[in-house]
């Protein structure tokens, strides 16, 4: 089973709208991201990790939103003007209760190729 | 930082939230997410009824369950990894319950992190979602270079 893949453009305006008020400013502003040390604001993870259940939802549905398991790490900045994708491959699946539960290995990709998110993400076969 | 390194406490409550599924938090979360699947946006098979994306609820109680506590008593940072385990699904209408506590810290190629964990619940202690996220500490010293 191949994932299906989606892709997303970011930008400021939808970073800031993810984050909402209640969250830090490095996820929406560059000045405050500068004093911090990061350069200029970056996603904030959970929006990346996002993008990666959007995927599995997709791809199991109900076999995820059920039983769904992921757990990434974020090993590169994704920031306004990049395009993300997510990406998967089946890696092993397993009997669980009866169910066939499936393991990928996930990851989300800039639009240079370059890995940002990394992980693996498992549920179970329609 | 409020505590030293040496004193982060394990296994400490970081905070706490509670709140009820609506309508409207899950039409903004999608639309802050350009997401679109039936099973969120009106309600579709296998579900009674409309249900919030699973990674919902966690993202709308992280400032709650753990980052209030991380800026007040450790200072600045940003996620270094993120997990879940979604065991079931959240209809719109749901109260939710969660509890955040801080469950691990570690030094590694001379960076810092911390290591949380909440379990969400609904009223019947019901359990819908385990968010274990780690942070990277942002100390004087680091420095992620614009590319």
């Amino acid at each position: 089973m191949e994932p299906i893949a989606v892709s997303k453009s970011i930008t400021l305006q939808k970073m800031a709208r993810y984050t909402g008020s209640g969250s830090s400013g490095i996820h929406s502003d560059d000045s405050v991201a500068h004093q911090q040390g990061l350069g200029a604001a970056l996603a904030q993870g959970g929006q990346l990790v996002g993008y990666l259940n959007e995927m599995m939802f997709r791809t199991l549905g109900p076999g995820y939103i059920s039983g769904g398991e992921i757990s990434v790490t974020f090993i590169h900045p994704v920031r306004p003007g990049d395009t993300v994708t997510t990406r998967g491959v089946q890696k092993e699946s397993s009997t669980e209760d009866g169910r066939t539960r499936i393991e990928f290995e996930v990851w989300l990709e800039n639009q240079k190729g370059e890995k940002c998110t990394v992980g693996t993400a498992t549920g179970f076969a329609l | 930082m409020a505590i030293t390194w040496d004193t982060v406490p394990i296994g400490a409550e970081t905070g706490c939230a509670d709140l009820v599924v609506t309508d409207a938090m899950i039409d903004e979360y999608l639309a802050s997410m350009e997401l679109d699947l039936p099973w969120f946006t009106t309600g579709a098979a296998p579900y009674d009824t409309r249900i919030a994306p699973p990674d919902m609820v966690p993202k709308l109680c992280m400032t709650a369950l753990f980052q209030d506590y991380m800026h007040r008593e450790i200072g600045p940072n940003i996620r270094a990894k993120q997990a879940f385990t979604f065991y079931a699904p959240i209809p719109v209408g749901t109260a939710v319950h969660a509890v955040g506590h801080l469950v691990e810290k570690y030094e590694r190629r001379g960076r810092r992190f911390v290591t949380f964990e909440a379990l969400f619940t609904d009223v019947a202690g019901r359990k819908l979602v385990l968010d274990r996220r780690t942070q990277l500490v942002l100390g004087e010293n680091f420095n992620i270079e614009k590319k």
